[in-house]
C-alpha cells in the first residue's frame, strides 16, 4: 500500500524549490524584503562566465554568455556558426498529472522555458516542439507514455515528474533516446548510460545534513525515513557511510509509508536521546514529522532533507529547521549573484505572462532552469540533431553553465556512484523568522559546495 | 516498561483514525450489507472541506460542471470553527446520501461483487474530485483539539491523542447503543438481513439503508475531521488507511463495534511500538519493511480461522449470487477464429497498438485466474494481482539472478505463485463472501509490503527480466525502437490459447462440476462427497498458477517490474474489470483483457483523447455506471439479451405452432401433468419390485446411534437419542416441527457438532468430515432442497457419482468430456421420474421435483444408508405414494433408509420401524402399527388431552 512515495522522496532529494515556502505570492507571507543576514556575504558570486570563485574552484552559480564555456567543453572553445532555421526538434515531455500526485508546474516551467528559447531564435533557428504525455504515476502510465513518444520519433525524453520512471526508463534507453530530467525519480536512472540528470546527485542530499550537524557539534542524530526499498537503500548505502565519515552516530527510525505515525517517530527519536533529527522524507513526510516534533515540544535541530513545502504550511514550527537545494530560488534571490537575480525576475515574468503566476513560486523553476541549461548543450551540436547526437552531446558536454544553479558536468560523473547526474553541489538553508514576522531562508555554510568532497566516498 | 506505555499511548492517535474508519465500515455493513472501500475517501472529503472553510471561507461542493465553490467567509476570509465543522460534517452526510441514492440504491439487488466494484468507483471519483477541487498538494490542518505537549517518561507528545481516543470511544459507545437500543437501530440491523421481513414491520428498507449511509458518513466524517490535524492531508491519506481499518472490522466480524474498536486501537498501538522497536540494534533488517502491515494479516487469518466455520451452518445467510455460469461448448471454429484474429492483429499492427494487443492477451491470462476462482468457485479474491506480481518478481530472481532459462523459469515462477495463492486461500476454508474479500486484500498488502517492497528479498534497483530465448531464437518483446515484436506476440498467443482452452475444458469437466457445486452450495457439496477444502484449495492453486503465468509474461513484456503494478488497488481494479466484463466465462476474460491497463482498448482510448486531470474521475464514474447498468457484467447483460431474443423467437414459433394446431410443447405438458412421476415409474417396472421381508431382526445393523446429543449454546436440540437401522430397512424418524429430526441427520452427517456414538457399518464415526461420511456410504437429502443451481438436473446427480484426483483434474483440462458411465446417473434419474428433466436447471422445477433430484443425488453413489429428510414435501398424494414405492424398491436392494417426513401416510406405509422424537428426545418407537396407537405420539402431534 505504500504507493509511490519513494520516487517522491527522490523528488525531495532533488531540490528544495518550493518557493511558496517563504515566497508564495498567493499567501503573501514571506516574499517581502528579507533581512540581510550576515551569511549573505558568503553567498556565491557569479562573474557572468563559468564562474570559479576563490571558495569554489568548481565554478558554481552562474551561466556564461553564449559560447563562452571555459571548461571541458566537448564542442570546443567557440560555437560554430550553424543555421537550423526551418528545422523542428521534437522532444517528448512526460509529467505526472491527473492521478493522486499531480504537479502541472513541472510541465509548465519547462514549456515556458521552451517558449522563451523558441522566441529568442530556438536552437540555432530550430524550433523545439514538445510532445506532451501526461501520466498518472503508475508503471502502466509511464510505459504508455514511453511507447507513445517513441512512436512520435522524439529525439529526447524529458521527465518533468515521473514517479514511475523505473518502469519505463529501459524502454527509452533501448530505443536510443536520451532520458533527461532535472533530478532522479528512481534508482535505475542514476546509473544508466543515456540518462542525464542535470542537477545534484541524490547522495549529495545526505551530505548536507551530515556537514551541518557536524558543524553544529552534534554527534548523535536520528534519521527518520519512510518504509520503502529505495529509502532503506539510501539509509544503508549513502547516509550510513556519510554520517560515519562525519563521525556522527545515528538511530534509524522507519515509519510506515501508508499510515505514517509521525508522533511515534519523533517519540522514538526522543527515546533514543538524540541531539538532532534528520528527515529522509517526501514533502508530506516532512510536514508530518516537523508538525509532530513541534506538537511534542521537541527542540533539537531538525534537518528536513530537501523539503520546502512545510515551511509555508507550518509557519512558526518551521523556524530554525534546515533544508537544502541545488538551485537559486526566488525566496533567496537576495543572496544570489546579480545575474541569477535577473534570471529569477525574468523567470517570474515569463511564468506570469504565460498565465502561471502561482507556479513561479513552486516546482516550475526546476524544469525551467533545466531547459535553459539544455539549450546550451543542444546548441553545441554541429551535425543533425538526433537522439544519437543529443546523447553524445550530453555525454561529452563536460562542464557547461548552469542557469539558476551551479555549472553542469554531464558525462563527468561528479558523483561517481550516480554517474547519470551532472551535478554534486548543493546549498544548505536555515529557516528564519524575519523582523516583520514573515519566514525566510538564509544560506549557511558558504553557499553551494561540492557535497562529494564531504561524503567520504 | 514506561517506554512501551508511552508508545502505546502515542499509538492511540492512529488507533483513533482506524477506529473511525473501521466503525464506518461496520456501520455500513450492518445496515446495508455493503463493504464500502470508499469509507476513507468519503470522510477525507470532509477534512478537506473543513480545512478550506477555515482557510479561505469557501464551501466546496462535490460537484462538477456547475459552480462548486461558495464563498461564506465574507471579508475575514474564513468561517468560525463551529460553522466550519458543522458544514464539513454535513458535507460528509450529503456525500453519504448521494452515494446511497445514486449508487447503492440502484444496486440493492445486485450481486456483492457489483457493489464492491461500485465502491471502488466511488473511491476513485472522490479522490479525483479532491485533486480537481483542492489540488494534490499537502495540507496541514490547524489543531482542533487541545494539543499542548505532555511529558511522559521524559518524552513529550501532544495531548490531542488522549482527546481523540476519548472522543472515538464515546462515539463508538453511542453507535453501539444506537444499534442495540433504538428501534431504528434494531430495524436497520434486521433490514440488512431480511428486507422483506422488515417491510412487514412497516419500515422502508431503503429509508433504513439511506439513514445508515448518512449515519456512517456523518460519524466517520466527524472523527476524521478531528484526526486530520495529526496527519498531513493529501489525496491518499485516508484512502490507504482503509486497509488496516478493514482488518479491524474483519476481526470484529463486521458486526461487533466493541471488538472492532478494540482491534483498531490495538493496531495503532502495535504500529507505534513497532516504530519504537525498529530503533533497537537487535531488530533484524528483513523485518524493518512491511512488518506492521504483514503481521495484522497473520493475526486476522488466525483469528478468523479459529472463529469461522468449515461449512455454513443451517440457517446461515446465503451467499450473494454470482452471475450465471454458461459452460462453454467446444467450438473449434470459434476458437480458431478468435486465435486467428489475435494472430492477424499481432502481425498487422505496429508499435503501441501491437503492444496493446499483446498486453490484452497477457491480461486475459490473469483474468482467467479470476474466472476460475471467482466465476467458477465463487471465492472472491483481491489478491490475484499480488499473486501475479509474486511470479513476476520470482521470474526476475530465477531468470536473471539464478540463471534458469526460459521456459523453465516462468513455470517455476508460476508454481511459486501457486504456493502463495494456496496460502492466501487457506482462510477461504472457513471464511466466505465479503470477509474473504477483505482477508485476501490483507494478504495482498502483506505480500506487497513484506515481499515486493522488501529490499532484503526483491532488491532495490529494479527487478530486471531478461528477454526469453528458445533454441537461440529471441522471443523478447522489444528491440531498439521496435516496441513490440511479432515473435513475442506469437509466444503470448500460444500461451493464452492454451490457458483459455484449459479453463474452458475445466468448466465443462467433472472438475468444473465440482467447482460449480461448491459455488452453489457448500453444504450440499460436502453431502455428496466433495471435499470443500480440497476443492477450494485446488481452485486457488489453479487460479494462482494462471495468475503466475500472467505475471511472468507481464514481466517479460516490461523488462522490469515495479511493485506498483501489483499493488492492492490494482488487485481491486483487476477484479472490477473481470467482473464487469464477465467473470464467469472465458469470453469475459478476453473482453477484460482488451480493456485492461495498456491493453488494446486502453491504447485506442488514450490515443483518442488525453483526459489529464479528468481521467481518474471519468474512470471512476465509468465503473459506477457500468456496475449500475450491468450489475452482472457486460457478458451477463449480453447473455440476458440473447436469452430474451431467443425467448421472443421461441414465443413466435409457439404461437405459430398453436395456430397450426400441433399442440403445446412437451415441457409445458410435463408441468401441467400430475401423472408424470407415476408414468415414469411405470416405465421402469413398479410391479417388478421384490417382496420385502416381514422382519429385519436378522439383518445386520448398518447404522447404530447411541446417546446422540447436540447442543446449541444453552439449548439441547437432540438429547440422548439412540436408534438403529438395519440393512434394507426403512426406518422412520418422525415428530412435530422443532422436535430435532433434521438436527439428528445433521449430526449423523457431521454438519453440526455432536456427542454420542455413531457406528456405521461396524465403523465408529468420530472425526470423519461430511464428505468422508458420504464417501463411506452414508448419504442424505435435504429438507431445504440444497441443490446446485449452476448445474443441470443430470449434473446435480452426476457430480455425486464422480471422484477426483490430481490426475483427473489434469486430464479434465485437456479432455473434459471423457467417456464415462452415466448408467447409474440415468438409472437414478429414471427411478425418481426425472429422466425427461435431466437437462433443465433444478430451480426451474416445482419444489416437489426438486426434492426428487435430491433423492436421486443421494442414491446415485450406491450408498449403504440414505438419510432422507422430507423427500415427499411438495409432492401430490399420488406422487408421494409413488415415491414411497420407489423407496421401498431401493430398500429391497439392501439400502437402508432413515426417513423423515410429515406425510404420515407415506411414513406409516413404507417404514418398517419408526422412532418418534419430541423436544430432542425419543418418546416412542416401534412398528407402524404400534406407533399408530401410541398415546405419547398422539399427544406430541395433537397436544396433550387430545385423546381424552
Amino acid at each position: 500500500m505504500k504507493s509511490r512515495r519513494l520516487p517522491l522522496l527522490a523528488f525531495l532529494c532533488a531540490f528544495g524549490l518550493f518557493a511558496a515556502a517563504c515566497g508564495s505570492s498567493d499567501d503573501g507571507d514571506a516574499n517581502g524584503e528579507p533581512s540581510a543576514p550576515t551569511v549573505a556575504q558568503e553567498a556565491p558570486v557569479s562573474t557572468g562566465a563559468v564562474v570559479v570563485t576563490d571558495n569554489d574552484p568548481d565554478g558554481d552559480g552562474a551561466m556564461a554568455a553564449d559560447g563562452d564555456v571555459t571548461a571541458g567543453d566537448a564542442a570546443g572553445d567557440s560555437t560554430p556558426t550553424i543555421d537550423r532555421t526551418g528545422e523542428v526538434i521534437r522532444v517528448g515531455y512526460v509529467n505526472n498529472e491527473g492521478g493522486a500526485i499531480s504537479l502541472p508546474e513541472l510541465r509548465t516551467g519547462g514549456e515556458v522555458a521552451i517558449q522563451t528559447i523558441n522566441e529568442s531564435g530556438g536552437i540555432h533557428g530550430a524550433m523545439i516542439e514538445t510532445v506532451v504525455c501526461l501520466s498518472d504515476a503508475t508503471p502502466e502510465g509511464a510505459i504508455n507514455c514511453a511507447n507513445k513518444l517513441i512512436e512520435e520519433d522524439v529525439v529526447l525524453a524529458y521527465m518533468g515528474l515521473e514517479l514511475a520512471s523505473e518502469a519505463a526508463i529501459h524502454r527509452w534507453l533501448d530505443a536510443g533516446i536520451p532520458y533527461i530530467s532535472s533530478n532522479s525519480w528512481g534508482p535505475t536512472e542514476r546509473n544508466s548510460p543515456g540518462a542525464f540528470l542535470l542537477h545534484a546527485a541524490s547522495g549529495a542530499y545526505a551530505v548536507g545534513p551530515a556537514k551541518t550537524f557536524a558543524e553544529l557539534g552534534i554527534d548523535h542524530i536520528a534519521v527518520i525515513s519512510q518504509d520503502s526499498p529505495t529509502g532503506l537503500d539510501f539509509l544503508d548505502n549513502i547516509i550510513k557511510p556519510v554520517l560515519a565519515h562525519n563521525e556522527i552516530a545515528w538511530e534509524r527510525i522507519v515509519v510506515d509509508a501508508a499510515a505514517p505515525d509521525w508522533t511515534a517517530a519523533v517519540a522514538a527519536a526522543q527515546s533514543a536521546g538524540v541531539e538532532g533529527v534528520m528527515g529522509q522524507l517526501d514533502e508530506f513526510g516532512c510536514i508530518g514529522m516537523i508538525a509532530a516534533a513541534a506538537a511534542s515540544g521537541f527542540d533539537k535541530p531538525i534537518f528536513a532533507g530537501s523539503c520546502t513545502a512545510y515551511i509555508n504550511l507550518l509557519g512558526p514550527a518551521a523556524v530554525g529547521t534546515y533544508t537544502q537545494g541545488d538551485l537559486w530560488i526566488p525566496s533567496i534571490a537576495d543572496f544570489a549573484p546579480p545575474e541569477i537575480q535577473e534570471r529569477l525576475v525574468a523567470f517570474r515574468e515569463e511564468m506570469t505572462a504565460a498565465g502561471y503566476p502561482s507556479h513561479a513560486d513552486g516546482f516550475a523553476i526546476a524544469p525551467y532552469s533545466a531547459w535553459r541549461e539544455m539549450e546550451f548543450i543542444l546548441e553545441m551540436i554541429e551535425g543533425p540533431i538526433t537522439a544519437e547526437s543529443i546523447t553524445a552531446a550530453f555525454a561529452n558536454a563536460g562542464e557547461t553553465p548552469g542557469w539558476l544553479g551551479p555549472n553542469l558536468r554531464c558525462g563527468e560523473a561528479p558523483w561517481p556512484a550516480e554517474s547519470s547526474h551532472c551535478g554534486s553541489q548543493i546549498m544548505v538553508w536555515q529557516i528564519i523568522e524575519r523582523d516583520d514576522g514573515t519566514l525566510g531562508r538564509v544560506p549557511i555554510g558558504g553557499g553551494f559546495f561540492d557535497a562529494f568532497e564531504f561524503s567520504g566516498f | 516498561m514506561q517506554q512501551y506505555l508511552l508508545f502505546a499511548i502515542v499509538g492511540l492517535g492512529f488507533g483513533s483514525i482506524y477506529t473511525a474508519l473501521s466503525m464506518g465500515v461496520v456501520i455500513t455493513y450492518r445496515g446495508t450489507g455493503i463493504i464500502n472501500f470508499a469509507t476513507g475517501a468519503m470522510a477525507m472529503w470532509g477534512a478537506y472541506v473543513y480545512d478550506e472553510l477555515t482557510d479561505t471561507g469557501d464551501l466546496v461542493l462535490p460537484v462538477v460542471i456547475v459552480r462548486h465553490r461558495i464563498s461564506l467567509g465574507g471579508g475575514s476570509g474564513s468561517v468560525p470553527f463551529a460553522t466550519a465543522i458543522v458544514l464539513a460534517v454535513l458535507s460528509c452526510s450529503l456525500i453519504g446520501l448521494m452515494v446511497h441514492f445514486l449508487v447503492f440504491r440502484p444496486l440493492r439487488r445486485a450481486p456483492i461483487l457489483a457493489r464492491v466494484v461500485a465502491s471502488v468507483g466511488v473511491l476513485l471519483v472522490i479522490q479525483a474530485l479532491i485533486v480537481i477541487h483542492f489540488t494534490s498538494s499537502a495540507r496541514v490542518v490547524s489543531p482542533i483539539l487541545p494539543n499542548e505537549p505532555i511529558s511522559f517518561a521524559g518524552i513529550g507528545f501532544s495531548r490531542d491523542r488522549l482527546w481523540l481516543t476519548a472522543i472515538a470511544l464515546v462515539t463508538a459507545v453511542a453507535v453501539w447503543a444506537w444499534f442495540r437500543f433504538t428501534r431504528l437501530g434494531l430495524a436497520t440491523r434486521a433490514s440488512a438481513e431480511n428486507e422483506r421481513a422488515i417491510s412487514l414491520a412497516r419500515y422502508s428498507p431503503q429509508v433504513l439503508a439511506g439513514s445508515t449511509w448518512v449515519l456512517s458518513s456523518t460519524v466517520v466524517g466527524f472523527l476524521v475531521i478531528l484526526t486530520s490535524p495529526i496527519v498531513t492531508l493529501n489525496p491518499r491519506t485516508y484512502v490507504l488507511a482503509i486497509v488496516p481499518a478493514l482488518a479491524a472490522a474483519v476481526i470484529g466480524r463486521l458486526s461487533s463495534i466493541a471488538v472492532t474498536v478494540t482491534a483498531a486501537m490495538g493496531l495503532g498501538v502495535f504500529q507505534s511500538i513497532v516504530v519504537f522497536q525498529t530503533t533497537n540494534e537487535w531488530w533484524p533488517d528483513w523485518a524493518i519493511t512491511g512488518l506492521s502491515d504483514a503481521l495484522p494479516f497473520g493475526i486476522i487469518v488466525i483469528a478468523l480461522f479459529g472463529l469461522g466455520e468449515s461449512l455454513p451452518t443451517r440457517g446461515a445467510v446465503e451467499a450473494d449470487a454470482l452471475p450465471e455460469v454458461i459452460r462453454p461448448k467446444m467450438r473449434p471454429a470459434v476458437i480458431a477464429a478468435v486465435v486467428l484474429t489475435a494472430g492477424v492483429l499481432t502481425v498487422v499492427t505496429q508499435g503501441s497498438y501491437r503492444a496493446g494487443v499483446i498486453t490484452s492477451m497477457i491480461m486475459t491470462i490473469v483474468m482467467l485466474s479470476l474466472v476460475v476462482l471467482t466465476g467458477l468457485v465463487g471465492q472472491i479474491s483481491l489478491a490475484q494481482a499480488a499473486i501475479a506480481g509474486a511470479a513476476g518478481f520470482a521470474l526476475s530472481k530465477l531468470g536473471d539472478s539464478v540463471g534458469i532459462p526460459f521456459p523453465i523459469s516462468p513455470l517455476l515462477a508460476a508454481l511459486l505463485a501457486t504456493g502463495f495463492g494456496v496460502v492466501v486461500g487457506i482462510p477461504a476454508l472457513r471464511i466466505r463472501g465479503a470477509q474473504l474479500a477483505v482477508v485476501t486484500l490483507s494478504g495482498a498488502v502483506a505480500l506487497e509490503e513484506f515481499v515486493f517492497r522488501n529490499p532484503a528479498i526483491t532488491g532495490m534497483f529494479g527487478n530486471p527480466i531478461s528477454d526469453p530465448t528458445l533454441f537461440g531464437l529471441n522471443l523478447g518483446v522489444s528491440e531498439g525502437r521496435t516496441i513490440a515484436r511479432v515473435e513475442f506476440g506469437i509466444l503470448v498467443l500460444i500461451v493464452v490459447t492454451v490457458c483459455a482452452i484449459a479453463v474452458g475444458n475445466l468448466a465443462r469437466s467433472a472438475t468444473g462440476r465440482r467447482f460449480l457445486a461448491v459455488r452453489s452450495n457448500e453444504r450440499a457439496g460436502a453431502s455428496v462427497g466433495i471435499s470443500i477444502a480440497k476443492t477450494k484449495l485446488l481452485a486457488f492453486g489453479i487460479a494462482s498458477f494462471l495468475a503466475g503465468v500472467g505475471g511472468s509474461f507481464i514481466g517479460y513484456s516490461r523488462g522490469q517490474l515495479s511493485a506498483e503494478s501489483f499493488a492492492v488497488l490494482v488487485g481491486l481494479s483487476f477484479l472490477a474489470l473481470a467482473y464487469l466484463c464477465g467473470i464467469t466465462s472465458v469470453a469475459g476474460a478476453i473482453i477484460a483483457g482488451i480493456f485492461a491497463p495498456l491493453g488494446i482498448g486502453y491504447v485506442v482510448a488514450d490515443r483518442a483523447a488525453s483526459l489529464g486531470t479528468w481521467y481518474q474521475f471519468l474512470a471512476g464514474i465509468g465503473l459506477v455506471l457500468t456496475a449500475i447498468f450491468f450489475p452482472e457484467g457486460v457478458a451477463g447483460a449480453y447473455r440476458a439479451n440473447l436469452a430474451k431474443l431467443r425467448a421472443m423467437r421461441a414465443g413466435r414459433r409457439a404461437v405459430a405452432a398453436a395456430r397450426g394446431g400441433s399442440g403445446i410443447s412437451s415441457a409445458v405438458e410435463r408441468s401441467v401433468t400430475t401423472a408424470v412421476l407415476i408414468d415414469s415409474l411405470a416405465e421402469v417396472g413398479v410391479d417388478k419390485r421384490p417382496a420385502r421381508p416381514l422382519s429385519f431382526d436378522a439383518a445386520p445393523v448398518v447404522l447404530n446411534v447411541e446417546d446422540l446429543t447436540v447442543r446449541f449454546g444453552g439449548l439441547t436440540a437432540v438429547d440422548g437419542v439412540s436408534l438403529r437401522v438395519r440393512e434394507g430397512e426403512i426406518v422412520g424418524l418422525i415428530g412435530p416441527n422443532g422436535a430435532g429430526k433434521t438436527t439428528v441427520i445433521d449430526a449423523l452427517t457431521d454438519f453440526v457438532p455432536s456427542r454420542g456414538r455413531i457406528t456405521f457399518c461396524d465403523r465408529e464415526l468420530a472425526s470423519e468430515a461430511p464428505h468422508q461420511r458420504s464417501r463411506l456410504g452414508l448419504t442424505r437429502t435435504w429438507q431445504s432442497v440444497e441443490l446446485f443451481g449452476d448445474l443441470s438436473v443430470r449434473e446435480n446427480v452426476q457430480v455425486a457419482d464422480e471422484r477426483s484426483s490430481i490426475r483427473s483434474v489434469l486430464a479434465d483440462m485437456v479432455v473434459p468430456s471423457r467417456p464415462s458411465d452415466l448408467s447409474r446417473v440415468n438409472a437414478a434419474l429414471a427411478l425418481v421420474g426425472l429422466a425427461d428433466d435431466a437437462e433443465v436447471r433444478p430451480q426451474n422445477l416445482p419444489l416437489g421435483r426438486q426434492k426428487l433430484v435430491g433423492v436421486a443425488r443421494a442414491l446415485v453413489s450406491g450408498p449403504r444408508v440414505v438419510l432422507a429428510d422430507e423427500p415427499a414435501a411438495g409432492l401430490t398424494n399420488a406422487e408421494s405414494a409413488t415415491l414411497g414405492r420407489r423407496l421401498t424398491d431401493v430398500a429391497s436392494g439392501g439400502v437402508a433408509i432413515l426417513l423423515i417426513d410429515h406425510d404420515m401416510g407415506l411414513v406409516l406405509e413404507v417404514c418398517d420401524y419408526i422412532y418418534v422424537l419430541n423436544f430432542g428426545r425419543i418418546i416412542a418407537q416401534g412398528t407402524p402399527a404400534e406407533i399408530r396407537l401410541n398415546a405419547a405420539v398422539v399427544d406430541a402431534y395433537l397436544g396433550s388431552g387430545s385423546h381424552t
